[in-house]
């Protein structure tokens, strides 16, 4: 009885230290913009807390976790699973207990008790209104595929993707593409073939299809477009009828964190209802519980019965990261976008 | 430490224990034991087949991992397959950990810092490997596998090591064993109900039986009710047996006390009536004759009374006797001295016919002797009452059979007729024209000869009166070292 006092009122001394005046160190591959109201809330939750937020792309994230230059995270996020993957095998990530259940039946949303998601933002294709009025809007990878066959000049140089040898996520959405959709390699020619035009970004992609440089953007990430899109009248985003890739943006507590309670306890409210809504709510990125929608999508589009598939979070994302298999699978990529 | 020591000099101490208890307590230690033998065994197997099943995930996903590896291009190419992957994706929560040697034992791909690394000398064609090693602080269960290339370009061994955390594999141990640890339990819970049960079963009618022995009296001659239970029917039998005999006894006892006293009372009576007469007589002297019959009267009485006490004497000794070694010879030579002195005054003549081989039995001296001196008293009063004028022969033999040996004393009287002869062993019993003995001469025998699991045979004799044998069992050499040890 004694102990359980003593624990207890040690417990009660943690807590009240890192109520105090605890730094909370996130790095992340997120852009500042999408996850502020997060952030914010977390720190009305838990007052006197300091945020200190360093964004990242996702390789530069990767590299900095496996050579770092700058003291150690508490919490790591980012959209690149498959890098996430890797790094929590790796034993970069420890374990919290605990955490709830977004929605059952998503299993795939968490990786043993290291690693866990909490958006689930698909890969659309977003096209430029002015430019497909009186023209069919592809709606499936096929028809996509044939369009590029048919009408090549319309697609010449005015089509977009994500640049899969220097983005994370672009070659996690380029190799889950291949795994999940027999047809990709000749997709790949087909966009090679309309000399279509890699970039590193989704906002930057974003930017030229408003512009109308571009008429067609493929595999973008669904959050950053849907959000563009709701503010934009030129661009409008389809969610693919065939199937869908939803990319997990995922967390986990660093093994060298400050303060791991406080970093649980951000994943934590990263996965509880009102985290969730928040996301839903007032930022550019879709929570993980689908019920919950997003503001941004003003057409419904994530309500339909499209063919969603989730890119689950689990040890078959580190096949790709395989030197030789990812070797190849940029050669033939590189040789199919630039034939 | 203390109450140890007190528990074990209680369950040592001699004082009454419950035998429902004591079964019940040992055959839970024996159970405790033999779930503690089984636990270890099924903890043995839980583990054999958690890695079992999971050593063959690793083994067909390091197969399917070696398909993906070829040559191309006179080098070894390697393109693992995304199916690989999904069967590990089995055990869900674990970690994976690859890496991939060429020939020469150069590494090719995957992590290059694993714990073990494939021998140069392994073939092919063996068996893969499977080894448990701590990796990045986990236990980590590696295959190791190869494949043999053999190419023009590339020929040799590529090997693949893939190692797998225990996470599901250990989760699998787990509920194996708790199942069977469970399972095992309730069966031995079970048992111990069961054996409950049944203790209490066996013992039923042990109380059924001290019940039926509270609520009768010992002296009553009711018999227990027969019971169906195999094993509990001799015990009845033996209590009804034992009980009999009992009353057997108590009855010849009481028969006993009737006759005797029935006896002494007649006797008694007619030396007070014989008393009353020479009382009343008017003469102040008193006739010689009468004092006579009186001392006749009075002779008959201490006869009648020894005869009594030696008779009870000889049938409740039996029940502690005192056998020892008796050496017939001398023996018989001591009672002949006895009888030849005790009968000096009268002209009968002894005659003593002794075996030819030292005869040893294992009696009662006292009782023996008192019976011989019986069977000698009869031969003396019978033998000679009517033939006053002859001499009276006494003869005393030993002989010996097979196991028994046998002594008679014959006599030349009347002798007793065939017909009567069973007769004459009852008590009280008078045979013939004897008025003077008191009937109880060879009861006494009788008694003698049974209480050594002896016989008395009585019969005509050569001499013309009548034999009395004692048939004894003899003491064989083996009985006789039994006894003296």
């Amino acid at each position: 009885m004694r102990r359980l006092i003593i624990s207890l009122l040690s417990f009660c001394i943690t807590s009240h230290l890192f109520a105090n005046d605890t730094v909370l160190r996130i790095y992340s591959a997120t852009d500042i913009g999408a996850i502020r109201p997060m952030l914010h809330e977390f720190e009305t939750l838990y007052p006197n807390t300091t945020i200190v937020y360093r964004e990242f792309n996702t390789i530069e994230l990767f590299q900095e976790l496996l050579t770092p230059t700058l003291p150690a995270p508490d919490v790591v996020i980012s959209s690149a699973s498959d890098l996430q993957v890797k790094l929590v095998n790796d034993g970069f990530a420890q374990p919290v207990y605990d955490v709830p259940e977004v929605t059952s039946n998503q299993p795939w949303a968490q990786w043993t008790n290291e690693l866990f998601g909490f958006t689930y933002e698909p890969v659309v294709f977003v096209y430029n209104k002015e430019a497909f009025i009186n023209k069919p809007i592809p709606h499936t990878h096929e028809a996509l595929a044939e369009q590029l066959r048919e009408q090549a000049d319309f697609y010449h140089n005015r089509i977009g993707t994500y640049d899969a040898a220097s983005s994370g996520l672009g070659y996690l959405v380029a190799s889950q593409d291949e795994v999940a959709f027999s047809l990709t390699g000749r997709l790949q020619e087909s966009l090679g073939r309309a000399r279509a035009d890699i970039h590193c970004c989704t906002s930057l992609l974003l930017t030229r299809l408003t512009t109308g440089d571009l008429v067609f953007g493929y595999n973008l990430l669904g959050s950053y477009a849907m959000a563009k899109a709701a503010y934009n009248e030129h661009i409008g985003v389809i969610i693919p009828e065939d199937y869908t890739l939803a990319i997990i943006r995922s967390a986990f507590v660093h093994r060298n964190a400050k303060s791991p309670p406080l970093a649980a306890a951000f994943i934590t409210y990263l996965r509880s209802p009102a985290g969730q809504k928040t996301i839903a709510n007032k930022t550019a990125l879709m929570p993980l519980d689908r019920r919950l929608g997003s503001h941004n999508d003003t057409n419904n589009q994530l309500q339909k019965s499209t063919n969603f598939h989730p890119i689950r979070l689990g040890p078959e994302l580190l096949l790709y990261l395989d030197q030789h298999k990812k070797m190849h699978f940029l050669n033939n990529w590189s040789l199919a976008m630039d034939p | 430490m203390f109450t140890i020591k007190e528990h074990l000099k209680k369950l040592t101490s001699s004082r009454m224990y419950s035998l429902r208890q004591k079964m019940l307590t040992r055959t839970a230690l024996l159970m405790c034991t033999v779930l503690a033998i089984l636990s270890v065994g099924v903890w043995h197997y839980a583990n054999t087949s958690a890695d079992y099943s999971y050593d063959r995930l690793l083994s067909s996903a390091s197969v399917t991992m070696l398909d993906g590896i070829n040559v191309a291009k006179n080098k070894v190419h390697i393109d693992l397959p995304y199916s690989a992957f999904e069967i590990l994706q089995l055990a869900p929560e674990d970690k994976v950990y690859y890496a991939i040697y060429g020939p020469n034992g150069d590494f090719l791909s995957g992590y290059s810092d694993l714990p073990l690394s494939p021998s140069v000398t392994e073939q092919a064609s063996t068996q893969p490997r499977y080894e448990l090693h701590f990796y990045k602080q986990q236990k980590v269960r590696f295959i190791v596998r190869h494949k043999r290339l053999s190419e023009r370009s590339v020929a040799g061994n590529v090997s693949i090591i893939l190692g797998q955390t225990t996470i599901a594999r250990d989760e699998q141990m787990r509920d194996t064993l708790y199942a069977a640890l469970t399972t095992l339990m309730a069966v031995m819970a079970i048992a111990l109900l069961v054996m409950w049960v049944a203790i209490n079963r066996a013992l039923s009618p042990l109380s059924w039986l001290s019940s039926q022995l509270v609520s009768q009296s010992p002296m009553e001659n009711g018999r227990l009710p027969a019971t169906k239970i195999l094993e509990v029917a001799p015990l009845t039998h033996a209590i009804n047996n034992y009980r009999q005999q009992w009353l057997d006894a108590l009855v010849a006892m009481r028969d006993f006390i009737a006759d005797a006293s029935h006896q002494i009372r007649t006797a008694q009576a007619t030396t007070k009536a014989q008393l009353e007469i020479a009382l009343s007589s008017k003469n102040e002297r008193v006739d010689k004759k009468v004092v006579e019959a009186i001392y006749q009267d009075h002779t008959k009485l201490t006869r009648l009374t020894n005869q009594l006490l030696v008779h009870a004497t000889i049938v409740h000794r039996g029940d502690h006797q005192a056998f020892t070694p008796i050496d017939m010879h001398h023996f018989l030579q001591d009672i002949i001295t006895y009888a030849v002195r005790d009968y000096a005054h009268t002209n009968i003549e002894f005659e003593y016919v002794p075996a030819s081989e030292n005869i040893t039995i294992l009696g009662d001296e006292i009782v023996l002797k008192e019976a011989l001196r019986n069977v000698i008293d009869n031969a003396v009063a019978h033998g000679t009452s009517d033939r006053s004028t002859t001499h009276g022969v006494i003869r005393i033999s030993l002989e010996t059979y097979d196991l028994d040996c046998r002594v008679c004393i014959e006599d030349n009287g009347q002798g007793i007729p065939e017909n009567q002869r069973m007769h004459a062993l009852e008590r009280f019993v008078k045979v013939g024209t004897n008025t003077q003995g008191s009937g109880l001469g060879l009861a006494i025998a009788q008694s003698a000869a049974l209480s050594h699991q002896g016989r008395l045979i009585l019969s005509k004799s050569e001499l013309g009166g009548l034999a009395v044998c004692f048939s004894l069992p003899r003491l064989t050499e083996t009985l006789h070292a039994s006894s003296n040890h």
